[in-house]
């Protein structure tokens, strides 16, 4: 390079920052952060007409350095919210229409008289501090994700983040779009909500690099959900506090989500975990992502917790081993670490006899106490009455439990599984002393309700059986309670007698038969004592 | 003047454009605007959740006056009534605001009554970028 060419150019530094919210557990602080604009996309531009003069990237500090650009010229710097390299490809968008990528525009420096452009804060009220906000969720989600998995590009799949002042367009994932969304109103401002932000982003990676089967619509964290809303959801809330524990200059408490509002907020905690009579069985969304998390944190829970890190191995469960699998839900994450990690197992999963970290949120993925009662097994005696048996699992591929009832002959048996839980979903059968010739049975006690109730009058001596198989596709696993009682049956009067008033037996009967009262009331103290989550 | 209705907001009850939303908070939550603003209105709100008891908060804005009636109060199910006045016709927004609260844990949804509603004004220039790709530019 000549002396005179050299003369002609130089390189122009600077440091670019936003100004980022301060929350914690309690909502915003009122203050606000210099926080670096850290590795995005940045253009050396002419003032006078825009043109491209050089092009770099801002480091870790949010700091620049771009050659080449010519002495003695006006020029600004220009940083994206934006970019694809380095194992980072996001784009921070206003809306799906226009797609602008948002972009802040430095004050311009004379390169004749200096080459530093020292320090540019990008405000709240300039407008776009909140654009380079998300940006660096985005980026730190990815940052993570590298730590995580040694096979990602350094070009990934391109993560979309639409967002805009005003926006209530809702905050959510598209699958169709493979983008974030995110509301920019007054009372609900998302825009420096990390944990949100993360939570969104959560969905992404599950969806690109794993499957969502979830079923959307409304929830919250202390309902019960379907099994496949619940895993992607508790995913969502693990992968927000996962990334955010990797940087504990910014976030303090990473266990907990906040949620910021106009006035006032949300916060719930993983870690203890929140509302912890709701935040049980995998098809609640907190307790899976209390599982997530106790399976990785470095605070144990004495009672049950006894596992720290294994990040990679819940990211290489979720990422390599649960694709196959038809219905996405927390058991597709078990037996995703039962390949990944199998010596973890126990100690994730617990059993009758020891409480680890999914039994103590009442996640049953083991066999229970009647194992094994299988169709060549003896069949455990199921006693007659209000009692029964608590807690029974469908534990693994074809499981079948089989139980012996004896009812007097002439009685009416009702047999019920009750208090299903994981998602179970049961199939109830009884049959004769054989064990083999089918007597009733009944799938879904009503529409909507996967819990199962049968009826039949006995007209053979001695023991008969239940069984009870999963039913549906959705689970494997799940649990039940089942119970079998006996009443006195009256039959049917004769046809010209159900004229007069004869209503069947469970039916909203007014009529004085004594045997449909008895069952009424049976299935009545049933119906009261149906856990309610 | 007649009485306008100005607004009428539950919880935004937005179209589902795709399923993983935002967990909300388990509670049902109303709130109304009757009157003119200028020359005195009443926020009407009420608040319930299931099993719980709520908190409900009225959250006036900077120089919009009250005149009677209750801000906040809490219960199983809240209603409240709030008489208010603005100085002007400038947009505005009342928040209010549900919580529920176990332990340490607090879930809140919030409710926006806009007064005298106006666009945002917008912020940022619509730019081409040097690779020709749109972007919105802003200052510092």
């Amino acid at each position: 390079m000549s002396l005179a060419f050299a003369a002609l150019q130089v390189t122009v530094t600077g440091t670019v920052l936003y100004e980022d919210r301060d929350y914690g557990p309690a909502g915003f602080t009122g203050t606000t952060t210099p926080r670096p604009i850290r590795r995005a996309e940045l253009d050396i531009v002419r003032t006078s007409d825009g043109a491209l003069l050089g092009s770099g990237l801002t480091d870790g500090a949010g700091m620049f350095s771009v050659g080449g650009i010519p002495a003695s010229t006006s020029v600004r710097a220009r940083v994206h919210a934006r970019r694809n390299g380095g194992k980072i490809n996001a784009s921070v968008l206003d809306n799906a229409s226009s797609n602008a990528v948002y972009a802040g525009l430095s004050p311009a420096i004379d390169t004749g008289t200096t080459t530093a452009f020292g320090v540019v804060l990008f405000t709240i009220a300039g407008g776009a501090a909140p654009a380079f906000n998300l940006f660096d969720c985005a980026v730190k989600s990815f940052e993570v994700q590298a730590l995580l998995d040694p096979d990602l590009p350094d070009s990934p799949p391109l993560l979309r983040i639409f967002w805009q002042a005003g926006s209530s367009n809702g905050t959510y994932y598209s699958p169709v779009l493979k983008a974030v969304f995110l509301l920019g109103l007054a009372s609900d401002p998302d825009e420096y909500d990390d944990d949100i932000v993360l939570h969104e982003i959560g969905h992404w990676i599950l969806d690109v690099f794993s499957r969502d089967d979830t079923l959307g619509g409304p929830h919250s964290v202390t309902q019960q959900l379907d099994p496949r809303t619940s895993w992607s959801e508790g995913w969502a809330h693990y992968w927000s506090s996962a990334v955010r524990r990797q940087f504990p200059a910014w976030y303090l408490a990473p266990h907990t989500q906040v949620d910021n509002f106009g006035s006032g907020f949300s916060v719930f905690d993983l870690e203890a975990p929140s509302f912890p009579a709701q935040a049980i069985m995998a098809t609640n969304e907190l307790a899976v992502a209390a599982v997530l998390w106790d399976i990785t944190d470095s605070s144990n829970e004495a009672a049950f917790d006894f596992l720290s890190g294994n990040e990679i191995e819940v990211w290489t469960a979720v990422d390599d081993q649960m694709d196959p699998a038809p219905h996405l839900t927390l058991e597709d994450f078990r037996a995703g670490i039962g390949i990944v990690a199998p010596a973890l197992l126990p100690w994730v999963t617990g059993s009758e006899a020891a409480l680890r970290i999914m039994n103590a949120r009442e996640i049953r993925y083991f066999p229970d106490g009647s194992e094994p009662n299988g169709p060549a097994d003896p069949a455990p005696v199921l006693n007659p009455g209000p009692a029964g048996l608590l807690r029974r699992t469908i534990f693994g591929a074809g499981d079948e439990d089989w139980y012996s009832v004896d009812v007097p002959v002439g009685m009416l048996l009702t047999a019920e599984t009750l208090n299903l839980g994981d998602g179970g979903n049961t199939l109830l059968e009884l049959y004769a002393a054989d064990r083999a010739t089918l007597l009733a049975s009944n799938d879904d006690r009503s529409a909507g309700d996967p819990s199962s109730l049968l009826q039949h009058v006995l007209s053979a001596p001695g023991p008969h059986f239940l069984r009870v198989r999963r039913s549906g596709d959705v689970v494997e696993h799940g649990y039940y309670d089942l119970r079998a009682q006996a009443s006195l049956f009256v039959p049917p009067p004769p046809p010209e007698k159900r004229e007069a008033g004869y209503c069947p037996v469970g039916s909203a009967a007014t009529s004085g038969v004594p045997g449909a009262w008895i069952l009424a009331g049976v299935l009545l103290v049933g119906a009261a004592l149906r856990r309610k989550p | 003047m007649r009485p306008t209705l100005l607004a009428l907001a539950l919880l935004p009850a937005l179209p589902h454009p795709a399923p993983c939303r935002k967990a909300v908070a388990p509670i049902d939550l109303e709130a109304r605007i009757d009157g003119d603003p200028v020359a005195g209105f009443r926020i009407s709100a009420s608040a319930s959740s299931p099993g719980r008891e709520v908190e409900l908060e009225i959250v006036l804005p900077e120089s919009v006056v009250a005149s009677g009636g209750k801000r906040n109060g809490s219960g199983r199910r809240v209603e409240l009534r709030l008489d208010a006045r603005a100085p002007d016709r400038r947009r505005r927004e009342v928040f209010v605001r549900a919580s529920v609260r176990e332990g340490e844990a607090v879930l809140t949804r919030v409710a926006s009554l806009v007064l005298h509603d106006a666009p945002l004004e917008p912020k940022g220039v619509p730019r081409r970028g040097a690779r020709g790709e749109p972007i919105l530019e802003f200052g510092p």
